[in-house]
């Protein structure tokens, strides 16, 4: 038996954020895992508008080197 | 036509600081010379790169926000392909108004800071903020847990006592 939680609210939805800035590791990190993987909104609760705006900002921060392709020990 | 745009680009850090300095107006002279207006400029300094770049670990961070004509990114393409002083750059078309951009850069600053305890994941630079976060509940916990002992050891005692007696009877 699984425990039954809450819903999950969406952190970004909370906090009425717009855009998500690609250039905060602070965010970045909060939603990918330690290898540098995004973490699905099945997981963080974000919803899909978030999620989706999430996902552009870390593929941004990826290439500005700001956030991990893959961690260094996995490479 | 004039669009709003938002341009990144890494240095290489390893000239000196007027190098640098220049590297950075020579992008805002491109911009201003073709009839941008530049809304916002920010430099991040120099960073701890994510991964290795061209065997460099760290690089000089700079942003600008500007309004210009769409005939810029050609030229600024160029230049970031020619000069080989810039490891990356990233030039990104804002959709919203650059002034309310500017206002959510920094989204989670005001509230998140105390929702940080049930953030889906860890990490290892995150930790030592963490630590100091739970080192007074572990100093409320410990008196506790000594009264908790206290109480084991009476209650220990109690059935001791009393199996002797229903043995007796």
């Amino acid at each position: 038996m699984g425990v039954i939680r809450g819903k999950k609210i969406c952190r970004f939805c909370e906090n009425k954020v717009t855009m998500i800035n690609y250039k905060d590791e602070r965010i970045l990190k909060r939603f990918t895992n330690e290898r540098g993987k995004i973490i699905p909104r099945r997981v963080t609760g974000n919803c899909a508008m978030h999620q989706r705006k999430l996902t552009t900002a870390i593929k941004r921060g990826r290439v500005l080197a700001i956030v991990a392709f893959a961690a260094e020990s996995y490479r | 036509m004039v669009r709003n745009y938002e341009t990144t680009f890494i240095i290489n850090p390893q000239s000196d600081d007027a190098t640098i300095e220049k590297h950075v107006s020579d992008i805002k002279d491109i911009i201003t010379n073709s009839k941008g207006t530049i809304i916002n400029e920010n430099h991040m300094g120099t960073r701890r790169l994510a991964y290795e770049i061209d065997k460099l670990t760290q690089g000089y961070y700079a942003t600008f926000i500007y309004e210009a004509p769409t005939e810029v990114l050609p030229l600024l393409e160029q230049h970031f392909k020619i000069n080989e002083a810039y490891i990356r750059d990233l030039t990104i078309r804002l959709e919203c108004d650059p002034q309310e951009y500017l206002k959510q850069q920094d989204p989670f600053g005001k509230h998140g800071s105390d929702r940080d305890s049930d953030r889906p994941h860890r990490h290892r630079s995150d930790k030592p903020q963490t630590k100091s976060d739970d080192a007074p509940d572990k100093a409320e916990a410990a008196p506790e847990k000594t009264e908790v002992k206290e109480e084991s050891t009476k209650a220990d005692d109690a059935p001791a006592d009393d199996k002797p007696s229903e043995d007796k009877a």
